[in-house]
């Protein structure tokens, strides 16, 4: 099948995935049949207004996340040239989560606001992993990458779940929001998401051709002009920034930034100037089919989406190693 | 007295077998050094009499022992195996390294005896080890790193020593080293089976070589009759010229 | 020269090893007394000597038995035997990284205690271990089975063995969720590892598994120097490698379960306590085994003490203590080991 086509295909399963994401919810007068009309006229009814001011934020905050952590995790198998790299694997979602986390109990603690703490707690997170992977340098030990990003990711999370152990209230909002429920979301939540996912995008294409040379090895790539070194870093933080900014609009999805990925690549090769755009639409569909399954598998509780998140890739992580025979 | 290999056919997983049918005879008391191109089987024939690999058919005796049915504890007193590039376990010093060469004369928790301590003592000072004797094996160069583990398999005391590869990565003072002492163990009456890259090094130190290619033996003999022309340019597809090493007359061969 | 001489000169390294163990053992018992001591209500040493010996003089027999006693005695079974566990995997996986909570095994005893608290209330308590075990051996196993049909290398049994651990976290996580808020509670604390509540009828159902799989960690030590020498020249030393592995994964696997079921997941025992005794005594599974043994065991007490003294009368996980004081320490260990361990 050509490309134009796989894109296309693709595309058409996104619209499908939003438009249900849409419609699917408690309220019985939304359906297939006047969703699109509820969102663009303005009738004034209660129906149009939970189509636009709670479903279509949600919806969007769904493709926007899948957006970034696709892109983030193609970013990292990309640097460390493994294809179970992604950053839940890494621990940097979890480093994200314990940066909300933290600013959360202890207010005094907080850098400017929630989003710059998951930010800094990915970063953190990842310098750790790969600090003790070997560095950004070629010695980067696949084995020790994932083992440290395991143990990173875990030591984060003791701390998250510990969080729960304190006071009713505060225990609720950060078991709400680490289960990545994005029942309550909101336009505002949705906006810094838009620029976070185009920048992402943007410097994704850039580093397309670079990272095409990296998947030659450091050696080849140096030869051709291209540092590993600096191209690990850029790749690295740009992964901890996207996913730091999904953490703190909607909570430690996870996975995401390892099946998307993975599966394009079975789809569309190994270029990555293919790979940015197909994971960029792949990671907003299955957020967003994640979102509808969300709501669907309790019917009518919603069952949060980190949660579906999880039940999904992981079974699929166990299935990619599986697969991955020559492993380190 | 002799290893007897009969009709064993070999391979990994489900994949097409490295090995096919093979017979060989081991003669004790020589040094055999396996030879071939690279994926000829020369290492998975080794692994699979040092029981790494089960082959799919044949049989494989040393002495009377059968060594695919019997307790791999009991074989492991009659054949010592050593992989190429071993596993370095971190903090263990020579002298314990040297010591697992005891284990399959020990039980289970590896008290040593009198006896045990005596022969570790001897494998250490056969390979010249003294001075490093409770060095961490992981401080070590490469070569007395290889050293330590043929002390090992000195001091499993058995008959049958093989080595697989023994001086890959290893710089050519280091090579020779190893090699002598692959020597003194003959001298010491083993027997051992060595597989070597090297054409040159295998006709000087083996008393027998036998070549593989293709995963069958297409050669075996003493160096001066298998080296030849002839077999080099069947075996390794190379064009080469053979003369006598100047300084110990066994054939080296040279690319045209 | 003088270097080479030196290290050509026997360390007397059964003494030393002698003299650590005696060390270690006070030091633990200095510990689990002062673990008595601090909580909510602080206790002197000498009401507990009284209390414990049954002197003359003050005693404080309620808080002391019925609690502080109990958890104490817990936090040295389950610290010992988290220790044993994590040393065993470290040295079949061959990896520094490794340990019960990589290979899945804590997250599959947390799923099948958790299912059987929250799913099955009506089921005594005491069945709890027994439920962890089949957890943490569901997760174990499907990675041996997997490793022993695909013929895997150690490393990607430990990459099986994370991926299992996801599958199983990702089902806690359900379950959580799933179940409302006062009866996740509960399982929250536990889950972060945590001795708090535990009483007599824990160490009932638990000391006799745990001190019978720590003899056989014992026995087993010697095999485990063999095992670390990798597959090839184990086999070559006599040892029917994939047995023994099979059976060392056993045993810490049910040394992991075990603990998890009364104490909740600590991960970070399992990971630090091998360190700490490889650094102490070097890598002879003989002395190290029981070294980590002591280390675990003060590593528990000591963080279940911290935590109850840190701010009484509130509780923080002994779990989150270790994890607080492991983090620095364990990227220590890691970045100060980076070449020599896996290669």
């Amino acid at each position: 099948m050509p490309v134009a086509y796989r894109f296309a295909l693709l595309a058409a399963a996104v619209l499908i995935a939003a438009l249900l994401s849409l419609t699917i919810g408690q309220r019985s007068d939304v359906g297939l049949g006047n969703v699109l009309q509820l969102l663009f006229i303005d009738d004034g009814s209660l129906a149009r207004s939970a189509v636009v001011d709670l479903r279509l934020p949600r919806s969007l905050i769904a493709a926007l996340v899948g957006i970034n952590l696709g892109l983030a995790g193609l970013a990292l198998q990309a640097v460390t040239r493994n294809p179970l790299a992604s950053e839940s694997v890494l621990g940097i979602n979890q480093g994200a989560a314990l940066g909300v986390a933290l600013g959360l109990v202890f207010p005094g603690l907080l850098i400017g606001n929630l989003d710059t703490m998951a930010i800094v707690g990915a970063v953190v997170a990842g310098a750790v992993t790969f600090g003790i992977a070997g560095g950004l340098g070629g010695r980067l030990d696949s084995m020790r990458l994932i083992l440290a990003g395991v143990t990173v990711g875990a030591f984060s999370f003791a701390f998250v779940r510990f969080t729960f152990t304190l006071e009713d209230n505060l225990s609720r909002l950060v078991l709400s929001w680490t289960s990545a429920d994005i029942s309550a979301a909101r336009f505002d939540q949705a906006l810094p998401l838009v620029f976070w996912a185009a920048g992402g995008l943007l410097i994704s294409s850039f580093m397309a051709h670079s990272f095409n040379i990296l998947a030659l090895g450091d050696g080849a790539s140096q030869g051709l002009g291209v540092d590993p070194r600096r191209l690990r870093f850029i790749g690295a933080m740009l992964a901890a920034v996207l996913t730091g900014a999904s953490v703190a609009a909607a909570g430690p999805v996870m996975f995401v930034g390892l099946v998307i990925p993975h599966l394009c690549r079975l789809w569309f090769g190994s270029n990555h100037r293919l790979l940015v755009p197909a994971v960029a639409l792949g990671g907003a569909g299955l957020v967003l089919f994640a979102d509808v399954v969300s709501k669907l598998v309790r019917f009518p509780y919603e069952t949060p989406l980190g949660v579906i998140c999880a039940l999904i890739g992981a079974p699929y992580f166990l299935f990619a190693t599986l697969r991955a025979r020559h492993m380190a | 007295m002799s290893i007897l290999v009969k009709g064993v056919t070999a391979g990994y997983g489900r994949d097409r077998a490295i090995v096919e049918n093979i017979d060989l005879t081991i003669a004790t008391g020589e040094v055999t050094i396996l030879i071939g191109p690279n994926g000829c089987g020369k290492s998975t024939l080794l692994k699979t009499i040092g029981r790494l690999l089960k082959p799919r058919t044949g049989t494989i005796h040393a002495d009377d022992l059968d060594v695919l049915r019997n307790h791999p504890k009991r074989v492991a007193r009659t054949i010592a195996y050593l992989p190429q590039s071993p596993v370095v376990p971190t903090a263990i010093t020579v002298e314990q390294l040297v010591g697992y060469g005891r284990a399959p004369h020990q039980s289970l928790l590896g008290l040593r005896s009198p006896k045990d301590i005596e022969l570790i003592d001897q494998a250490i000072a056969a390979t010249g080890l003294e001075e490093l004797r409770f060095k961490p094996v992981a401080e070590l160069s490469g070569g007395q790193r290889q050293r330590a583990f043929i002390a090992m398999a000195l001091a499993q005391d058995t008959p049958y020593v093989m080595l697989d590869e023994p001086t890959t990565y290893l710089d050519i003072k280091h090579q020779v080293e190893t090699l002598d002492l692959v020597r003194q163990l003959h001298g010491a009456g083993r027997t051992s089976i060595v597989v070597l890259h090297d054409i040159a090094q295998a006709a000087r130190y083996g008393d027998r070589l036998v070549v593989m290619h293709e995963g069958r033996i297409v050669a075996e003999g003493k160096p001066a009759d298998v080296v030849t022309p002839g077999l080099i340019r069947d075996v390794y597809g190379l064009d080469c010229e053979v003369y006598a090493d100047p300084v110990s007359g066994t054939p080296v061969a040279t690319p045209r | 020269m003088s270097a080479v001489t030196h290290t050509a000169t026997p360390p007397r390294t059964a003494l030393r090893g002698l003299v650590l163990l005696v060390a270690l053992v006070v030091l633990v018992i200095v510990a689990a007394l002062w673990s008595l001591s601090v909580g909510a209500v602080p206790i002197p040493t000498q009401t507990i000597v009284n209390t414990l010996f049954n002197l003359d003089g003050e005693q404080q027999t309620y808080i002391i038995m019925k609690s502080r006693l109990p958890r104490m005695v817990l936090a040295l079974l389950a610290g010992g035997a988290l220790a044993l566990s994590g040393s065993i995997i470290q040295a079949v996986i061959r990896n520094p990284l490794a340990s019960p909570n990589i290979i899945g095994i804590n997250s599959g005893a947390a799923l099948f205690a958790l299912v059987l608290v929250l799913v099955f209330p009506e089921i005594p308590q005491v069945w709890m271990p027994l439920a962890a075990c089949i957890g943490g051996l569901t997760a174990a196993a499907f990675v041996m089975v997997v490793a022993h049909y695909r013929n895997l290398s150690a490393i990607h049994l430990a990459l099986i063995g994370v991926a299992v651990g996801f599958v199983f976290e990702a089902g806690v996580d359900y379950l959580l969720i799933v179940s409302n808020d006062s009866e996740s509670s509960a399982p929250m604390i536990w889950l972060t590892g945590s001795l708090w509540g535990r009483t007599w009828a824990h160490v009932t159902i638990s000391w006799v598994p745990l001190v019978v799989l720590s003899a056989v960690a014992l026995l087993l030590s010697y095999r485990l120097d063999l095992i670390a020498l990798g597959e090839a020249t184990a086999t070559g030393l006599g040892l029917n490698v994939p047995r023994q592995r099979l059976l060392l994964l056993l045993v810490a696997t049910l040394l992991a379960s075990v603990s998890v079921a009364v104490v909740g997941v600590m991960g970070f025992i399992g990971l630090m306590a091998p360190h700490i005794a490889r650094r102490l005594v070097g890598g002879s599974h003989r002395l190290m085994l029981p070294v980590a043994a002591l280390v675990g065991m003060l590593l528990v007490v000591l963080a279940d003490g911290i935590g109850r003294a840190i701010a009484p009368p509130i509780e923080v996980s002994a779990g989150i203590i270790a994890a607080l004081i492991g983090a620095p320490f364990f990227i220590y260990i890691m970045l100060t080991t980076t070449s020599e361990q896996d290669s």
